[in-house]
């Protein structure tokens, strides 16, 4: 009988090319623009316009500007005269951050003592992170590649607050600085090797198939998982077709009942879920080298879990509701809560700790993070069963109460 | 209401003292009937009478707070897993992007037939009901009257004793509707008991054995058709007046002073047992007071009269 439900489901999807489409096609096109904005070259940078306004216009400060003008994730849009236009650049949105290097600040080299820091970040409050990485870069250029400065100040730190200095010592330390300084004839020009500060910090990628196909491995999971949601809203909404047209009425005359249509429903939502699932991993795995035949164990049993996961929590929803529309309604609005929260629209590393924190009540969460598990090369295959465990067993629990409620409606 | 069954044999449906409260509404009150073998019985009565609750109640969809219900002996919920029963709902309870096989299968498996007679008794259901040709049609195709007939046949695949209908010819043309009825007969022919709601007073009057009659929940008047009308007309005979002009509220009691009721626009109608040259009497009696009489007939009392007498209301248009 069960059976019976299941094909009933499966030739109105055949036949109904608008829930092909939205449930096989557009996962796949969605993918696809998120692993070419997240998976491509510029993936791993983000291109700043910046404005500069060089308000001190000293060989120091027209060093830095230069320096800054050399990085390849920086482009100046415009040099201003001063703060005033800077700041008319960044607000209107001609450029994401704005570098003031001030007048009637301390001096470039000068790191102890009164007065403002010398240089200035202007930044947007929708682009604030543009700042941040302006801020950081600047501070980066400035001891390394203006070294005889910033030792300038290092040295005036020492004389100030450490040991102080004898004019001997001092006289010598501004003979040592100036030769560090590059030729006035090429102020621009970087310093040499060995007269530059060593960088304090390095950065190395941690990835397992390179940062692009960790990236695309981790968009699949999470539009696989916010699709199959989507898919199932229909097939479970369906019951109530059932209920309105009288066929609920008519099966509940035989032996049949509410409990074998939420059980056909679910094997029908799981074999559909399998086959999103598969078409969109297909997508990740030939189009952009996610290597899913060597995880294929992990893959199988995740892919398994978010399967159930999504039928028992879908047919639950419905079930609570009244009527086909209601349950489309808030079963839509739910799997699009639960997706921004759970990741599947952005990665939740973003989000403040709260938000991060109740992510694991949802279920993308928790499909995400088994398929890095699954899919992350030389990881163990306990790493994926806890989060599969976790979506089976909240799949079960949806779609045995989704019985239990179903069967209240057989007789008022 | 219908014969006692020979020998031994349970009826094909006993309902006994079935009553049924939701709300602050009594929706069955009480309600007693038997439906024997091979019998055609119309459950008729105004909107709100009872008729849909109690099938709701036989289908076990409405659970009864009071009584009983037996299917050949069975409950409900025996006679379920038995497939004793049939039911043909009066929305068309079918998927309109499947084909009329494909219906018919996925209805039939879930009635609990099993799946090597299914093709068989799908062939011979489509043939019986005049739709062999559209097996493989969808659904969606189909004229309205073809849909009610594969209606019916998915609520008789498993062969059941007792068929419920409800409303089972709403919205199909006259000649679909004499050939859902001549389905009908034909199943009853059979020996299988049929409980049949319905509004079409005049196809239940010329179609079934039995009538019962509902009002407020509770049956009115139960038994063979001719037998309830005769009880509503014990005179033999029906007055119908049809009025020059609509009347006003003094009209309305003039002419209900004479025991007449209200069964169209303009059309009034009473039983009448005395002489005919009373009712002369009568127009003329009116004709003082201000009402005209454009037309009057005598006629034989209908099931649609009698059911106006018993529920003390009209049924749809006039006669």
């Amino acid at each position: 009988m069960r059976r019976a439900v299941v094909r009933v489901l499966l030739l109105q999807l055949w036949r109904d090319r608008g829930a092909l489409v939205t449930g096989f096609v557009l996962p796949v096109v969605v993918f696809v623009v998120f692993a070419a904005i997240f998976g491509g070259a510029s993936g791993n940078t983000l291109l700043l316009r910046v404005v500069v306004a060089d308000e001190l216009q000293t060989t120091e400060s027209r060093r830095l500007v230069a320096a800054l003008a050399t990085l390849r994730t920086v482009t100046i849009t415009a040099r201003v005269a001063d703060r005033a236009e800077a700041e008319q650049q960044v607000a209107g949105g001609a450029a994401d951050a704005g570098l003031v290097i001030r007048t009637g600040a301390r001096p470039l080299d000068q790191l102890a003592g009164e007065g403002d820091p010398p240089l200035l970040v202007l930044t947007h409050p929708a682009r604030s992170v543009a700042g941040s990485l302006l801020a950081g870069n600047v501070e980066r250029l400035y001891y390394e590649r203006l070294p005889d400065v910033a030792l300038r100040g290092v040295v005036s730190l020492v004389d100030a607050l450490v040991v102080p200095l004898t004019d001997e010592q001092r006289t010598e330390a501004d003979r040592q600085l100036a030769d560090m300084a590059p030729d006035p004839a090429e102020p621009d020009a970087a310093p040499e090797d060995g007269t530059t500060m060593a960088p304090l910090v390095a950065q190395a990628l941690a990835t397992t198939g390179g940062a692009s196909i960790d990236e695309v491995a981790y968009y699949a999971g999470s539009v696989a998982i916010l699709f199959v949601l989507l898919a199932a809203v229909h097939g479970a909404a369906s019951l109530h077709d059932d209920v309105a047209s009288g066929v609920v009425d008519r099966v509940l005359t035989g032996p049949a009942t509410l409990a074998t249509l939420v059980d056909g429903r679910a094997i029908f939502l799981v074999g559909q879920a399998l086959l999103q699932v598969s078409v969109i991993f297909a997508v990740a795995w030939l189009g952009y080298g996610v290597n899913v035949p060597a995880r294929l164990g992990p893959w199988l049993i995740v892919t398994g879990a978010v399967a159930v996961a999504s039928a028992g929590l879908m047919l639950l929803v419905s079930v609570l509701c009244r009527s086909s529309q209601q349950a489309i309604a808030v079963s839509n609005v739910a799997v699009l809560v639960l997706s921004a929260v759970g990741g599947s629209m952005v990665p939740r590393f973003l989000m403040p700790q709260w938000l991060q924190q109740l992510g694991w009540l949802t279920p993308n969460a928790w499909a995400i993070d088994a398929y890095g598990e699954a899919l992350r090369a030389g990881s163990a295959l306990e790493g994926s069963l806890r989060p599969a465990l976790v979506l089976v067993l909240l799949g079960t629990g949806a779609w045995l109460a989704a019985r239990h409620q179903a069967r209240r409606w057989e007789t008022r | 209401m219908s014969d006692a069954p020979a020998g031994n044999l349970p009826w094909p449906l006993e309902v006994t003292g079935v009553s049924r409260r939701i709300g602050d509404r009594q929706v069955l009150d009480g309600v007693s009937l038997t439906v024997g073998r091979g019998r055609l019985c119309a459950l008729v009565g105004p909107n709100g009478a009872g008729k849909t609750s109690l099938l709701r109640v036989v289908s076990g969809r409405l659970r009864a707070d009071q009584g009983e219900v037996r299917m050949l002996g069975q409950t409900i919920a025996d006679a379920r897993q038995r497939g004793l029963l049939g039911l043909v709902p009066q929305d068309l309870a079918l998927y309109p992007s499947l084909t009329v096989r494909e219906n018919l299968e996925v209805l039939g498996r879930l009635a609990g037939v099993a799946s090597d007679r299914l093709p068989e008794r799908i062939a011979d259901s489509l043939q019986w009901a005049g739709l062999g040709d559209r097996a493989d049609h969808r659904l969606s195709a189909l004229s309205g009257g073809m849909k009610r007939r594969v209606n019916l046949i998915a609520g008789l695949l498993h062969q059941p004793a007792l068929l419920l209908l409800d409303e089972p010819t709403v919205g199909v043309d006259a000649a679909s509707e004499g050939r859902l009825y001549a389905l009908l007969s034909a199943l009853r022919s059979s020996g299988m008991g049929i409980v049949l709601a319905t509004h079409h007073l005049d196809d239940a009057a010329a179609c079934c054995d039995d009538v019962v009659v509902m009002h407020e929940g509770r049956v009115v008047a139960a038994g063979p058709v001719a037998e309830v009308v005769a009880r509503a007309f014990p005179e033999g005979r029906e007055v119908v007046v049809v009025l020059a002009d609509a009347i006003d509220d003094r009209g309305v009691a003039i002419v209900t002073r004479h025991a007449f009721r209200q069964i169209g626009a303009r059309t009034w109608a009473r039983a009448w047992s005395a002489s005919l040259a009373d009712v002369d009497v009568l127009e003329q009696a009116w004709l003082a007071e201000g009402v005209q009489v454009a037309e009057t007939r005598v006629r034989q009392p209908s099931l649609r009269g009698a059911v106006a007498v018993l529920t003390g209301r009209a049924m749809g248009d006039a006669a």
